[in-house]
């Protein structure tokens, strides 16, 4: 029912149409019984009725159907083609695609006009963020799971400035300080993972992409969408409650002052951006690759030694402290953390902050370049 | 029979990877690349704090190495294949495996041998014996024997526990979780059990004996304090692997015998 909802959005169609159309096609295809029912639990002849029902919905002139009986008894088959005859009945200029036994249609390719230059308002995004929320809901008794992860990753790192700095601090940080900063890092790293690389792979391997392009709206902010509903997820369900339990458990000092506290929530939007955008990247040169694995790998090897993530940048050796400062991953772990310390002047702070915000803009223009190559070259290798 | 069987699987194995070189060498590459990461940041930190409980960098490298050595040689035989037994079971496909004439477990363990281990072997190998040479062993033919005998075990102990982790598929289909606590457990292996508290201690020693697989060998060729054991303990290290080993075959084998399939 929520998928209906959202591919009402999807396709901008009036209530009042979208209502007596759906109505329509639940009706014959008694898709009403179930309809309320998560899609996993549907059984395929009933998945099958909806997705049709699905694909009616924005009354669309022309519908390809490539075997839609497949696997399914007698009775389904029946009425999937009384169905289509009625559809064709009430519209006679529509024309939805045959379904004879036995003969089936060239599957739907890849139109050359992609994605049209309608603009999509907030709302539609702001929908699939919703979505990928609620998705993840589905999997709470993994909520413990993660919490405990969270808290055994952050018990590592405690244990050990516990063991080099001890009480006396004299190491350029206090025993607190580094706390904190072992509190926040392993949270940051759960909250900024993103499943973007994996999710463009998954749908370019099974070729749901072409569906996924042919929808009129960007793909990239629907990628963004449901990454920004993920991580407002693991915030509200499994970062918040590890960091208060940590502080509980650990001891966490409070952010500097009230300036550093929103200099922090801006260092954290920097990460969010910056994390999408390079876990975007790597899907898009999966485009020339084949596989993001490799480049994903890289990615995380990349990270773990220059997000200062676990050492923070101020214990790095000079060269390295240098290598570190002039490269974009130190948003990822070391930044926001050290903004929250109040460990940097607020010059530099700031400074700090705002050349994030030109590394962001910058990997931004370099996606959108390589996204309309990469869009190019799949239509070139056709589905 | 089973060795030449073995053998055969292996080069198809090897063929199929090499259908693909390009990508197999740029992922080796990628995951050398991933945990060499690792090792330069303990690196840059060891730098610092020239002591970690005692221990000096050489000695934490060698520590680290034989927990990444150890989990290869043992994951190559088992974790991929567990954590896909999961998929087989729900949608059937592990009943194939049943009605072929060999032990399954046998069967699926070398089917699905991994050779993309090959990347973590390289590394983890060639820091281990960067660090032998940097520290200032005796190198008796006794110690040459326990570290083989440890890397043997240790391995047995990984391969143990994603095989019993396999196991409780065939119990509640959905185990997957127990893969997220094992590895959360192994980052505890990677530095001196004496940091931790003796929950932790206790925990990694008896519970899930992962401590055996790099701490406790290691605490003896280095001379350094094997709390919360004593001494002889070491002695311990190549006996648990044999013994989590089997226990874990045990649970695998006695739960794929009760296997009804997921049912529907």
């Amino acid at each position: 029912m929520d998928s209906f909802e959202l591919h009402r959005y999807v396709y901008k169609l009036p209530v009042n149409a979208f209502r007596e159309q759906l109505r329509f096609c639940m009706d014959l295809l008694s898709v009403g019984e179930f309809a309320h029912k998560p899609v996993r639990q549907l059984s395929l002849g009933q998945r099958m009725r909806v997705e049709i029902a699905m694909a009616l919905l924005h009354e669309p002139r022309i519908l390809f159907l490539d075997e839609p009986t497949i696997g399914l008894d007698v009775m389904a088959k029946d009425q999937i083609r009384q169905f289509l005859r009625a559809v064709n009945r009430k519209k006679p200029t529509a024309s939805p695609g045959r379904n004879l036994p036995g003969r089936s249609l060239p599957r739907a390719s890849l139109p050359g006009a992609l994605p049209d230059e309608r603009r999509y308002g907030v709302t539609t995004y702001m929908m699939f963020a919703v979505k990928s929320f609620t998705n993840q809901l589905a999997y709470r008794s993994e909520v413990w799971l993660r919490l405990l992860g969270n808290l055994l990753a952050i018990l590592i790192q405690v244990e050990i400035w516990r063991a080099v700095i001890g009480s006396s601090g004299q190491e350029g940080a206090s025993l607190d300080q580094m706390i904190t900063y072992s509190i926040l890092n392993p949270l940051l790293l759960a909250l900024l993972s993103t499943n973007v690389s994996e999710a463009v792979d998954s749908s370019l391997k099974s070729g749901s992409i072409a569906t996924e392009l042919i929808r009129p709206l960007s793909y990239p902010l629907y990628l963004l969408a449901g990454s920004l509903g993920l991580s407002l997820y693991k915030l509200a369900f499994t970062v918040a409650p590890a960091f208060a339990l940590a502080g509980l458990l650990f001891g966490v000092l409070p952010p500097a002052s009230p300036m550093n506290l929103l200099a922090f929530v801006a260092a954290l939007l920097i990460a969010m951006l910056m994390s999408f955008l390079l876990g975007y990247l790597v899907s898009l040169l999966a485009f020339w690759l084949m596989s993001h694995f490799a480049l994903s790998w890289m990615l995380g090897g990349l990270i773990t030694i220059f997000s200062g993530s676990f050492l923070p940048l101020w214990f790095y050796s000079s060269g390295w402290a240098a290598v570190a400062e002039a490269l974009p991953f130190q948003y990822l772990g070391y930044v926001p953390a050290a903004v929250y310390l109040g460990t940097m002047t607020d010059e530099a702070m700031w400074r700090t902050l705002a050349i994030g915000l030109i590394w962001a803009a910058a990997l931004l223009l370099l996606v959108r370049w390589l996204w309309s190559r990469a869009v190019r070259r799949l239509i070139i290798q056709g589905g | 029979m089973n060795i030449a069987l073995f053998g055969k699987l292996i080069q198809l194995l090897i063929k199929e990877k090499m259908a693909y070189r390009g990508d197999f060498l740029l992922s080796a590459f990628a995951q050398i690349v991933s945990y060499g990461g690792e090792y330069i940041v303990i690196w840059l930190f060891m730098k610092r704090f020239p002591l970690l409980a005692g221990w000096t960098w050489p000695e934490i490298a060698l520590l680290y190495s034989f927990g990444l050595l150890t989990y290869a040689i043992g994951a190559s035989f088992s974790f991929v294949q567990m954590r896909e037994l999961e998929g087989q079971v729900r949608q059937g496909t592990f009943d194939n495996l049943l009605i072929k004439p060999i032990n399954p477990y046998f069967y699926l363990i070398s089917r699905g041998f991994n050779l993309a281990y090959v990347a973590h072997i390289t590394i983890s190998g060639a820091v281990l014996i960067w660090a032998i040479g940097q520290l200032n062993v005796q190198w008796t033919l006794l110690n040459w024997a326990y570290v083989l005998l440890a890397v043997v075990s240790g391995a047995m102990i990984q391969a143990g526990l994603l095989t019993a982790i396999g196991a409780a598929t065939f119990l509640w289909v959905r185990a997957g979780f127990l893969f997220t606590i094992f590895f959360r457990l192994k980052e505890f292996i990677s530095y001196p059990l004496p940091l931790f508290g003796t929950f932790i201690q206790l925990l990694l020693t008896i519970g899930v004996p992962l401590a055996f697989v790099n701490f406790y060998p290691a605490a003896f060729l280095l001379a350094h304090d094997s709390a919360p054991l004593p001494g002889w303990a070491m002695w311990l290290a190549p006996l648990v692997g044999p013994l989590v080993y089997g226990l874990g075959y045990l649970l695998w084998t006695s739960g794929a015998n009760k296997y009804q399939g997921a049912g529907g």
